[in-house]
């Protein structure tokens, strides 16, 4: 039960090697990550007490994932995605099992500022500017904000000229722009992202998937991001894990095997179709692929 | 991606004009009718003129008869003496208040068990409490100032606990997940939060500061404007009376309009609802 959630060690393999190609260009490559470098999670059990009642939100979650990968946590809402990366965030304390990020639990990892995080409100403080917004999580960690730093993060995100800009200023994409160049500021060793584009239209969302795709593939931060979007879980991830309600699970895991870097191409790919259907299978047709049920 | 291009400078300060010449407007406006209601008052309830005097009467007490510049000179310097009384009621209130909704707000069982206390403490009357105040804190500044915060202190200490508690949860999530702390997240969030619910409680508490130090005046420390008031009714120079009234009067609501402006140019700099953008 606890392995099968991880990835069958084949194909996972394989993304791997690609990747490490990659890899050599940008940050310098680990050789061969090992399962669980990245994110950890094993037999997880949170229980929220609502009055007398108490409410099993999560159980027996089990995740693992490499250092350097992109994984995706999708679910019908109310399964409590948005709580395991809480978890990790150190937001939430979990009722029971053992949680690492990068080998560290996620209290240690939040005082040593090794998180970078961005939700679907983008959470912009409304009197301050996007540079100053960017900066606060170097004001939270003490670090003294470096001006050329916070610069090119702003021109990563492509928002150069809007500096100095208020968020009521600025349309929801571009907010989100802000979010994401704010999770990167203190060069974290895991970005959590909670469905940073959930409330945006389609076309900003797919436009804004790519752009993520872009700005991740020159960082290769250990990335886990919740959203309830297929395409976006497919043509971003290394791996998705699918999960059930109430309590929440994980379903299964599937390895995203379309190569990097990923292109808008793909989109009409046949590939990018299976696996879709792959993932709409095990989100709504109930029963899950018994060689991946970890239920 | 419709991008606005960041206005800057100017427009801040035109706001902030047009704020106050619509103030101005406001104020020109409600004299006008209070000077009606005035007359109507007088006339309707058929009023004895030794008592209830027009305002022609102190119009004329103030700047017609041969002794107006030593009243507006008498009155004007009891004016600066009550306002000082009001403006060390104002800080020390509203400092308190801050500090208590601080401790209120980081926490929880603080305010469960003093926000009733407080309440009952509110419901007593100030006339009451004025006389012990003053037995304990004596009868110059330190009473008066004490007196003058207590009606500054509880609204502004519900607009501040309201306002701390409105910090935007995400917001405050972000920082703790940086390594913040609560005292953190007070600082960089919840503080500029509150600023518009501190200048929601201005509104009410500088005419309450007022009030306060006119009471204290009148009832302890025998100085500024209330004891003025007291004193001239007793010596039956009621043009005095109704003078420092319309004199006290004016100047509360011009001191609203400057703390409304304030406002305006505060929150438009680091206010969570800019005046300005979409």
């Amino acid at each position: 039960m606890t392995t099968s959630a991880t990835p069958t060690p084949g194909p996972a393999l394989d993304t791997a090697d690609d990747r490490r190609e990659e890899l050599a260009a940008g940050q310098p490559a680990a050789s061969g990550p090992a399962p669980g470098s990245g994110v950890s999670v094993a037999g997880l059990r949170k229980e929220f007490r609502l009055g007398r009642r108490s409410v099993l939100a999560l159980d027996d979650v089990n995740l693992s994932t490499t250092e350097g990968s992109f994984l995706a946590l999708i679910g019908p809402s109310g399964c409590g995605k948005s709580t395991v990366l809480r978890i990790l965030a150190d937001l939430e304390a979990p009722t029971r099992g053992e949680v690492l990020v990068h080998g560290e639990p996620p209290s240690a990892a939040r005082r040593n500022h090794h998180l970078g995080i961005a939700f679907q409100d983008s959470a912009l403080l409304p009197w301050r500017s996007v540079e100053a917004n960017i900066r606060l999580p170097l004001e939270v960690s003490g670090v003294r904000p470096d001006k050329k730093v916070i610069a090119d993060l702003i021109a990563l995100v492509g928002l150069t000229g809007f500096e100095k800009a208020r968020p009521a200023q600025l349309s929801g994409g571009m907010r989100q722009r802000v979010a994401i160049a704010r999770a990167l500021v203190v060069q974290p060793k895991i970005l959590l992202l909670d469905e940073p584009f959930g409330a945006l239209d389609d076309m900003t969302r797919q436009r804004l998937n790519f752009e993520l795709l872009r700005i991740w593939a020159e960082h290769r931060t250990t990335t886990l991001l919740v959203t309830h979007s297929i395409p976006e879980a497919v043509i971003l991830s290394d791996k998705v894990a699918v999960m059930s309600p109430r309590p929440g699970r994980i379903a299964a895991v599937v390895d995203i095997d379309l190569p990097r870097p990923r292109t808008p191409d793909m989109l009409r790919t046949a590939r990018f179709h299976e696996l879709h259907d792959e993932l709409s299978s095990l989100l709504f047709g109930g029963a899950a692929d018994p060689g991946e049920n970890a239920a | 991606m419709t991008a606005v291009a960041p206005p800057r400078g100017p427009s801040l300060l035109l706001t902030a004009l047009a704020r106050l010449g619509r103030a101005v407007g406001t104020v020109i406006a409600s004299a006008a009718v209070i000077v009606g209601l005035w007359y109507a008052f007088l006339e309707v309830f058929d009023l004895s003129s030794y008592v209830a005097r027009d305002p022609e009467a102190v119009y004329r007490y103030l700047f017609t008869v041969p002794a107006a510049a030593d009243n507006r000179a008498e009155i004007f310097d009891e004016l600066l003496h009550t306002l000082g009384d009001a403006a060390a009621g104002y800080v020390a209130g509203t400092i308190a208040a801050i500090v208590v909704a601080v401790l209120f707000v980081l926490y929880r069982p603080i305010e469960q068990s003093f926000m009733p206390i407080a309440m009952v403490l509110r419901s007593v009357p100030l006339v009451a409490m004025t006389p012990l105040i003053t037995l304990v804190f004596g009868r110059d500044l330190l009473g008066v100032t004490v007196i003058a915060a207590i009606v500054v202190f509880f609204p502004s200490l519900v607009n501040l606990v309201f306002g701390l508690r409105s910090t935007p949860q995400a917001a405050a999530d972000l920082v703790l997940a940086y390594g913040g702390g609560p005292l953190t997240v007070l600082r960089k969030v919840a503080m500029p939060s509150a600023l518009p619910a501190l200048f929601v409680s201005a509104r009410i508490a500088v005419p309450g500061a007022i009030i306060g130090a006119l009471l204290a005046e009148w009832l302890a420390t025998g100085k500024g404007l209330g004891y003025y008031m007291q004193h001239a009714q007793q010596v039956s120079n009621y043009n005095g009376v109704w003078a420092a009234v319309v004199v006290i009067t004016a100047v509360s609501v011009v001191i609203y309009a400057l703390v409304s402006a304030i406002e305006t140019v505060v929150l438009a700099r680091y206010g969570p609802a800019p005046a300005r953008g979409a």
